[in-house]
């Protein structure tokens, strides 16, 4: 952007050090908060995964065949 | 004739007329009716289950309860030939320390889990990450009993070397876990219920997301988000199954005056799990003709004062959010 004398100017809309810190730390806050989010859904997905994997050679193939 | 005939008409169609205000305002009060023995009938299924866990216990409150050795005293020996002994100090340790243990882990994560479903994640992942966190409440507590048995018994053995990975720490675990939907979604209702203005007046001032979940948000919610905690203890007080396959079941106090004061890779037992584990063998007997009861019978209404026990607990918890939201609200 340049001033009416050719010279560079100042974007007046750009971001402020103090604006770029505040949008810095607030998604600093969102990736926290999504992580302690996902984490509690890993013992879920471990969960279910665990009593797939336990419980696999239990399901004769019959019955998955049924199931399809 | 057509007189007549006008005049018969008018006639029924008066008595239609009555006939069916009559039969619309009986269809009414049927409904009422019933809608009000459906409101009525809950309180009294309450007060029944009160009255049948007292008529039980009452006995042994009346005849053999001896308050300090009953609160104070940690031998619960109940089926002992020469002495028994109902003390439930151990017990009660068991249910607090579970009960500590799994809000340590639950509140924390529940509450930025609310958070970020409500305010920091768009429409798409929030339905997702909603369905996923009430497919956790739908798993049976027993399932996670025998995750608790299974999996984080063998992972506590290994990480921590400690000779038993049924203990409080893997009860709190498990706990927490089965506390978390409960938690997020009353507390995702409290956050999404602070009124829009307050947040488009933060961020007309300039604040950020954060800020605004930090010093609008949080205080306007807070009645909702105690609310939702108390829900979560009350949930990690009354488990009984997942409780009873993952403390290790011994009559212990995991708190003693040294450092650490609170031993975590203790096993406990809990009120609840005792109960569950004890009466189906405590025999019930009638009493005597000169109104006292066998000895052999004490244990059974031992057990239901622990019952009673277990709701004076569960009425203190709701008595004490009861007045906290109230107070809250007076100095809104």
């Amino acid at each position: 952007m340049k001033t009416s004398d050719g010279q560079p100017g100042q974007n007046v809309f750009a971001p402020t050090e103090l604006t770029r810190k505040k949008l810095r730390q607030q998604r600093m806050v969102g990736i926290g908060f999504g992580i302690t989010t996902i984490l509690i859904l890993i013992p879920l997905v471990c969960l279910v995964g665990y009593l797939f994997v336990k419980a696999w050679p239990a399901f004769p193939a019959s019955y998955m065949l049924f199931l399809a | 004739m057509s007189e007549l005939l006008t005049n018969q008409s008018g006639k029924l169609s008066r008595f239609f007329g009555t006939l069916k205000r009559l039969f619309s305002s009986m269809t009414e009060r049927t409904i009422v009716s019933l809608i009000y023995l459906c409101g009525v009938s809950a309180i009294i299924f309450v007060f029944g289950i009160f009255f049948f866990v007292f008529r039980e216990g009452a006995p042994f409150i009346k005849n053999n309860l001896n308050l300090s050795g009953f609160f104070l005293s940690d031998d619960w020996y109940p089926t002992s030939v020469n002495n028994k002994r109902y003390g439930i100090l151990a017990l009660l340790a068991g249910t607090g320390s579970v009960t500590l243990v799994a809000m340590l882990i639950a509140v924390p994560f529940s509450l930025a889990a609310a958070v970020f479903i409500g305010k920091f994640c768009g429409p798409k992942p929030r339905e997702i990450l909603k369905i996923m966190i009430a497919f956790l409440a739908a798993v049976p507590s027993v399932v996670w009993g025998f995750i608790g048995l299974k999996v984080i018994n063998v992972l506590i053995i290994n990480l921590t070397g400690a000779p038993v990975g049924l203990n409080v720490l893997n009860a709190g675990i498990v706990v927490g876990l089965m506390s978390v939907p409960i938690i997020v979604s009353i507390a995702e209702d409290a956050i999404r219920a602070v009124p829009d203005t307050y947040i488009e007046a933060a961020e007309a001032l300039g604040a950020t997301r954060w800020q605004t979940v930090r010093k609008v948000v949080f205080p306007a919610a807070k009645n909702g988000l105690l609310a939702a905690v108390l829900l979560g203890v009350g949930r990690a007080v009354g488990e009984t199954m997942a409780v009873l396959m993952c403390t290790g079941h011994s009559i212990n106090i995991p708190f003693d005056g040294e450092a650490p004061y609170f031993h975590i890779l203790d096993s406990v037992r809990t009120l609840t799990a005792t109960i569950a584990a004890e009466l189906g063998e405590a025999p019930r007997l009638n009493a005597l003709s000169d109104g006292t009861y066998p000895e052999e019978g004490l244990h059974y209404q031992a057990l239901f004062t622990i019952g009673i026990v277990l709701f004076i607990i569960t009425f203190i918890i709701n008595i004490v959010a009861d007045l906290v939201v109230k107070g809250i609200r007076k100095k809104t």
